[in-house]
């Protein structure tokens, strides 16, 4: 373990970028070579996908709780620390410390948030019972902060009518209510499909 | 870089990307989403396919939209023509059950409802095209545009607000039209086919769903507001405030006071009002908004005279300088021309029942018509006309009667 760390710690990166689809193109094909022959570190790149996979995934299985998670990585760093004594500073340790705490805080609460087992969430339009006779609103997983003053309601931005726009248009007559929505339609407009366009600015 | 710093970046790297999304988004994760198609995304596809006319194409699109019924000159084709994707997208959205427009029902009285205008823009090019087709003769085709169309108009109006609801009729009135142009120029098979699909549409929800959901939206938002002013404000006898800046979010620049004695009263009504008096206000305010469910709910015949009751009780809680009806000021605010809807409503329920019984008489003549009535409304009156034929109803909540006028075959 000692000599793999030692013979592929430049490895280390790229392959933990690569796990988590970060690494860029251009480096990959490199990273791939050097897994095709380094049984160790083509390991290490396994264990780190699967683990990135199952946090990208959003449903995490029962073998992925915050607690495994917590011990992962700390077991991860317990595991090189005294093998390779490291000439960090104390402030790095601090900071590396704080901020793994706090990613492993957003990611408990994210496995709060979605509970294992849960079934995905259903689409959140309300739902009309056959005969429009019933209707429910799937409420939020979380309850929504207080509203955010809007400069210009109840027309936010001036150019994007709000229901209640809409609402006072209607009781004012039936021509403002039309020239809202006609108002509305124009303000809403999408640039022309360029292809060739978008493929230059992709790939200039 | 060692071993744990790179799983630590790694780490970092997808926590704000997941679990943070996670935490503040509505969507269901992508690869979830993936799975269940939604029609809504398809729509909006469509939307953006729209082609954007100029110049002289413009105006004769223009022209030829105004009406539902007027001749189409062979010109039209070649501008028809360059709505192809758009409504390519339309019929490909016709064939998904599910469609969600993930509006955000807790922004309430700021909700934004940018589909409708466009739904509205796609259904006018699709009839376009329908009558087109009609004329050349095409009648499969048309009568799969307009049912496209239809479909649309039911998957606006599954969000239960009255603003969805008005649109969903809005379209399909003129959806209603073109097919009345043209039931002449149709099958016995297509009228049966046509029958049958304009029985089995989405339903969509009611006026009474529209007010529920109304009332919950509106009432859930300003308790929010009200909670986080009155945390923010740090005074119990703040209430004046409070209003204020919620008549701003809701109404706009600010209160229309009808005269200077109105003006002066609610600045009075302001200085005094208490942050507990607001919340009493706006639990009267959801009280009203079930009140007024309730009379949408009525039948045709009790509702006018119910909604005259309610509007004229709330009306004179303006002119009250009592304390009790001081505490209506948000209901005042607030409360959507619901009346109206629901007139809306009634026409348009009997417009449909027109358009079937039209069918009917397309199928099998007038004689099966005598006794015809729209339920909860009246009698159906038929009347041969040069150009074809009309059909008459009286909706009971509304002035006007509801007039079907059916074109004779070319």
């Amino acid at each position: 373990m000692t000599d793999h760390l030692i013979n592929c710690e430049r490895w280390q990166e790229p392959i933990s970028l690569l796990a988590a689809g970060c690494l860029p193109t251009a480096e990959e094909a490199e990273v791939r070579r050097h897994l095709a022959g380094c049984a160790a570190c083509a390991a290490r790149f396994t264990e780190l996908a699967a683990l990135c996979a199952s946090v990208s995934r959003g449903r995490p299985s029962a073998a992925v709780q915050a607690a495994a998670i917590r011990d992962r990585w700390n077991g991860a760093a317990l595991d090189v620390r005294p093998r390779r004594p490291v000439r960090h500073t104390r402030s790095l340790e601090v900071w590396l410390g704080g901020a793994l705490a706090a990613s492993l805080l957003i990611a408990a609460l994210w496995l709060v948030h979605r509970r294992p087992g849960e079934s995905p969430p259903v689409l959140r339009e309300p739902w009309v019972a056959a005969g429009g006779a019933k209707s429910g609103t799937e409420r939020a997983p979380l309850l929504p902060g207080p509203p955010q003053p809007l400069p210009n309601a109840p027309s936010a931005g001036g150019t994007q009518p709000t229901l209640r726009a809409y609402e006072l248009a209607l009781a004012q007559s039936d021509e403002a209510f039309e020239a809202l929505l006609e108002r509305h339609g124009e303000s809403i407009v999408f640039e022309p499909y360029n292809p060739n366009s978008l493929l230059q600015e992709s790939f200039p | 870089m060692r071993c744990p710093l790179g799983l630590f970046l790694a780490g970092l790297l997808l926590t704000p990307c997941v679990a943070v999304r996670s935490l503040v988004a509505a969507d269901p994760p992508a690869r979830d989403a993936g799975a269940s198609p939604n029609a809504a995304v398809i729509y909006w596809q469509a939307f953006a396919a729209l082609p954007t006319l100029e110049g002289d194409q413009k105006a004769r699109y223009e022209a030829a939209i105004k009406s539902t019924t007027e001749p189409l000159g062979d010109d039209l084709g070649p501008i028809v023509a360059r709505f192809d994707t758009a409504l390519r997208e339309l019929h490909r959205a016709r064939g998904v059950a599910t469609c969600d427009w993930n509006l955000n029902y807790d922004n309430g009285p700021q909700l934004l409802l940018p589909h409708l205008q466009k739904a509205r823009d796609l259904s006018r090019a699709a009839l376009l095209r329908a009558r087109l087709r009609f004329a050349a003769q095409a009648t499969d085709d048309a009568l799969a545009d307009v049912a496209a169309v239809l479909n649309l108009a039911r998957d606006c109006g599954r969000s239960p607000l009255l603003i969805s609801l008005l649109v969903d009729m809005a379209i399909e009135n003129m959806a209603m039209e073109v097919l009345a142009g043209n039931l002449a120029s149709l099958s016995p098979s297509q009228l049966d086919r046509l029958a049958s699909a304009l029985k089995t549409l989405p339903a969509t929800p009611s006026a009474v769903d529209c007010m529920r959901l109304e009332g919950q939206i509106f009432g859930d938002w300003m308790e929010r507001f009200i909670d986080a002013e009155a945390a923010r404000l740090n005074d119990p006898q703040a209430g004046g405030k409070i209003l204020e800046a919620l008549y701003k979010q809701t109404n706009g620049d600010g209160p229309n006071d009808a005269n200077d004695a109105d003006a002066a009263q609610r600045r009075k009504l302001l200085e005094s009002v208490t942050v507990a008096d607001v919340q009493e206000s706006l639990r009267r305010l959801r009280a009203d908004y079930a009140e007024a469910a309730r009379i949408a709910g009525l039948p045709a015949a009790e509702r006018p005279g119910r909604w005259a009751e309610f509007e004229s009780q709330l009306a004179e809680t303006r002119k009250s300088a009592q304390r009790e009806d001081a505490l209506r000021t948000l209901s005042l605010m607030v409360l959507p021309a619901i009346a109206k809807v629901t007139e809306r409503v009634d026409q348009f329920q009997v417009r449909q029942q027109l358009l079937l019984l039209a069918i009917q008489v397309q199928q099998h003549g007038p004689d099966t018509l005598p006794g015809a009535a729209v339920p909860e409304h009246g009698p159906v009156e038929y009347q041969k006309t040069e150009s074809g034929f009309e059909l008459r109803c009286q909706p009971k909540s509304a002035g006007e009667p509801v007039v079907l006028r059916v074109a004779a075959a070319r």
